[in-house]
């Protein structure tokens, strides 16, 4: 623990929801500490959880079945894996898929031959099978068909793969949906969510990820060994630990972030919380600032290696890159041995960096001080969202106001400009995922999903012109109807001040990715490499420690790459 | 069928929609359904019946209107969603206004998770009135009473003060298929046909995404 007078007295003021709610700089954050999958590990790490490979069945052509377990103090999680030999034709990372390279689910237990003949039946087709309470998530991934092939030829052929080539791609498997809490049957979040490892968002479906990057390591060293027989060879552990999953991500996570808006408050409100703590620190300790120096220079070479064929992300990249030598001039002990050292910095970086080196920077000042942040983990959960219960006793003068608070900016917009009102997030009926169409060249606007909060509040401050200030917000919902869902948002802004987007989700300017990256960030991806507008892909767990050598030493900073590897 | 209830609810929602309820009711359907599963009613074919009776009356005619303590609806077919959501707005005078009554009310099972609701926030049980028939309602309990009825011409709604023991939640629902299937017709009004234009413009897949 740190010592009390290290404590900060008095806490910095938290960014503003108008800073910080913005699509592009939400579309600029970083992991950090807070990261789910970094959650995850350290606290694997500090119960001590083990881990076993419980069956490999899978023969020479790559198909059959295994079984990963991590037991902790109270409970074992199994990932059930089904390897499949897919025709390449068939291979697409689109959510319209219906045949993959790899199947899987995350067991609550040890399944028995029984479950895994059910799970048999069922995994394999995803959204097409069904599931049951004992399963916590489904899921599939593909092969990078770039790297998959040359690493099993390297290995059987006696030698190891090229490194720039994993470097290049990172990942020889990756997922192209991970499904938790209730989907096609499984368990709802609802049932886990009181258990010590599953307390933080996401942690079954880390926790698959987790697993499922220690099978796709033992299953390419499988195909290698069918291929090569005795001429093939291990991969070597330093190669193996760079390799990551990767992640193919649409559309269909975009709307998560406006549809969960406390939960999503309380990711935006632990990490702001966290940056403030530091900032409002006095001073830094010797120890404290190297540390600092060397994850920045750990940090900056993974940026280095972090590439994207994107323009958006190209341009991204190469401001994040100038950001980092500006950083590199102002950074050294000496300009950290200051009084309020990470208060200055930021305050520093608002000037002198763009918002993607702003964001870098932010994740980064938390590195050393895990004691005072990471227990803000705690708060990022949700605390049951679908309670919220509208206040109907508040008055309509105070709903205005409340309105004005968080959407005043929303007011400037002419909402009756086709530009400003380009786009509606649809459900398609063909595989019921959203979509962004284009309301003036398609007929979907009546199937309009609410996923524009700002132009609905300005839609209800309209509404609202002809009531009396002192009327009560439970009459005009009930006149009104048709603007509930809004009311309820807007005063959910009350205990949630970060819970709304500052953007036009809407416009025809809107990226997508934007709103992706926010949310796979909080999951702890690194390597953001956006295929269009609006989907990416992702890199996540590459540099963890595979099970065997989890441990507090190990658990907390792999995301960093080692400067003399 | 042995469903999550997080797809109940997901599916509640959307069948809601599908019959024109607004979003922020929407919303409410699938929280009522989900609660009514959790406490082992069938909610989904008191669902699925409520939504044919609004399909068929339009839902503006079935919206409650208040007059004293008084709550009716031009149909005579009160929506049982839209008036436990107006009760919950109006908890803070619920203590003082005294018994609300609401006449000729569609599948008043539905005032239970808001009844629920009130309970919790208020700290007392609340009792539910159908003629001689009477249902009490605390945190996470309902006393078990003979069925409750499709449609009741008359609901009284009071606080009540009574001992009633916890009960255990279902963590899952077991909706009869037909029903299921209803519901997903419903729910699919809520989608856009697909063409190939939408397709492309709404996914933008155009790049490779097997390399």
């Amino acid at each position: 623990m740190k010592k009390a007078e290290t404590l900060p007295r008095k806490l910095e003021a938290l960014r503003s929801p108008d800073q910080v709610m913005r699509l592009n700089r939400l579309g600029s954050f970083h992991q950090c500490r807070l990261s789910f999958m970094r959650i995850l590990l350290r606290h694997l790490a500090a119960e001590q959880w083990t881990f076993s490979q419980h069956c490999f069945e899978i023969d020479e052509n790559g198909v059959g079945c295994a079984v990963y377990s991590a037991k902790g103090p109270e409970r074992t999680y199994s990932l059930v894996a089904f390897a499949h030999n897919l025709p390449e034709e068939k291979r697409s990372d689109r959510v319209i898929a219906d045949a993959w390279d790899a199947t899987f689910t995350l067991f609550d237990g040890i399944p028995t031959q029984s479950d895994l003949d059910r799970l048999s039946e069922n995994v394999p087709f995803q959204e097409a099978g069904r599931l049951r309470e004992t399963e916590l998530s489904l899921s599939r991934a593909n092969r990078s068909v770039r790297l998959w092939d040359h690493v099993v030829e390297a290995l059987s052929k006696g030698h190891q793969p090229d490194i720039d080539r994993i470097e290049d791609i990172g990942y020889l498997m990756r997922t192209t949906a991970v499904y938790g809490s209730g989907k096609f049957g499984a368990a709802d979040r609802e049932t886990i969510c009181d258990r010590a490892e599953m307390k933080a968002p996401f942690q079954a479906e880390m926790l698959s990820v987790y697993l499922t990057r220690w099978f796709v390591r033992d299953l390419v060293q499988h195909m290698a060994w069918a291929k090569g027989g005795d001429d093939a060879v291990h991969l070597h552990p330093d190669i193996a630990s760079r390799l990551g999953i990767g992640n193919s991500t649409g559309l269909g996570m975009a709307p998560f972030i406006i549809n969960h808006p406390i939960l999503f408050n309380n990711w935006i409100l632990a990490r702001e919380t966290a940056i403030a703590t530091v900032r409002s620190l006095d001073s830094a300790t010797d120890t404290e600032i190297d540390h600092f120096l060397e994850i920045f220079h750990r940090a900056s070479k993974a940026v280095g290696g972090w590439k994207s064929d994107h323009s958006l992300q190209q341009q991204k990249l190469a401001a994040l890159g100038l950001d980092i030598r500006s950083l590199e001039a102002k950074l050294s002990k000496q300009a950290l041995s200051v009084p309020k050292p990470w208060n200055q910095l930021m305050t520093w970086g608002m000037e002198h960096l763009t918002e993607e080196g702003q964001e870098f920077l932010a994740s980064l000042i938390l590195e050393p001080y895990g004691s005072l942040v990471d227990e803000l983990s705690h708060t990022m959960a949700d605390f049951d969202e679908g309670r919220f219960r509208i206040r109907g006793d508040m008055s309509i003068a105070e709903l205005r106001a409340l309105l004005m608070k968080n959407f005043d900016w929303a007011l400037e917009i002419d909402w009756a400009a086709p530009e400003n009102n380009a786009r509606v997030w649809y459900v398609s009926e063909e595989k019921l995922e959203p979509r962004l169409g284009e309301r003036f060249q398609e007929d979907i606007a009546p199937y309009e999903q609410p996923l524009a909060p700002a132009r609905d509040a300005v839609v209800l401050l309209n509404s609202l012109g002809t009531w009396e200030a002192d009327a009560l917000v439970a009459d005009f919902v009930l006149k009104h109807p048709e603007h509930r869902h809004t009311v309820r948002r807007a005063q959910i802004t009350q205990a949630a001040p970060y819970s709304e987007v500052r953007d036009n989700t809407v416009s025809a300017d809107l990226v997508p990715i934007d709103m992706l990256r926010a949310k796979l960030s909080f999951f702890g991806a690194t390597q953001f490499d956006p295929r269009s507008d609006r989907w990416l892909r992702i890199c996540m767990f590459a540099g963890a420690p595979y099970p065997e050598n989890l441990s507090s030493q190990t658990a907390d900073f792999w995301v960093y790459p080692t400067t003399d590897a | 069928m042995n469903v999550s209830l997080n797809e109940v609810e997901a599916l509640a929602k959307k069948a809601a929609r599908g019959v024109g309820y607004s979003w922020g009711l929407a919303d409410e359907a699938g929280r009522a359904t989900r609660w009514l599963c959790a406490h082992r009613f069938d909610g989904t074919a008191s669902l699925l019946g409520l939504l044919n009776t609004i399909d068929h009356s339009g839902i503006a005619q079935c919206t409650p209107n208040k007059e004293g303590n008084d709550w009716r609806s031009a149909s005579g077919k009160t929506c049982p969603l839209h008036m436990g959501a107006a009760l919950l707005d109006r908890i803070h005078d619920f203590e003082c206004q005294g018994t609300q009554t609401v006449y000729a009310i569609e599948r008043p099972i539905f005032l239970l998770p808001f009844a629920e609701e009130a309970a919790i926030e208020l700290g007392t049980a609340v009792r539910l009135s159908l003629g001689d028939q009477h249902v009490m309602v605390d945190k996470n309990t309902v006393s078990r009473t003979p069925l409750i009825p499709d449609f009741s011409m008359k609901v009284e709604v009071a606080l009540a003060s009574a001992e009633l023991r916890s009960q255990p939640l279902n963590t899952r629902a077991t909706p009869n298929e037909h029903c299921w299937a209803e519901l997903n017709k419903l729910a699919s009004r809520t989608y856009a046909p697909s063409t190939e234009q939408s397709r492309k413009l709404g996914a933008n897949s155009g790049t490779s995404d097997n390399d």
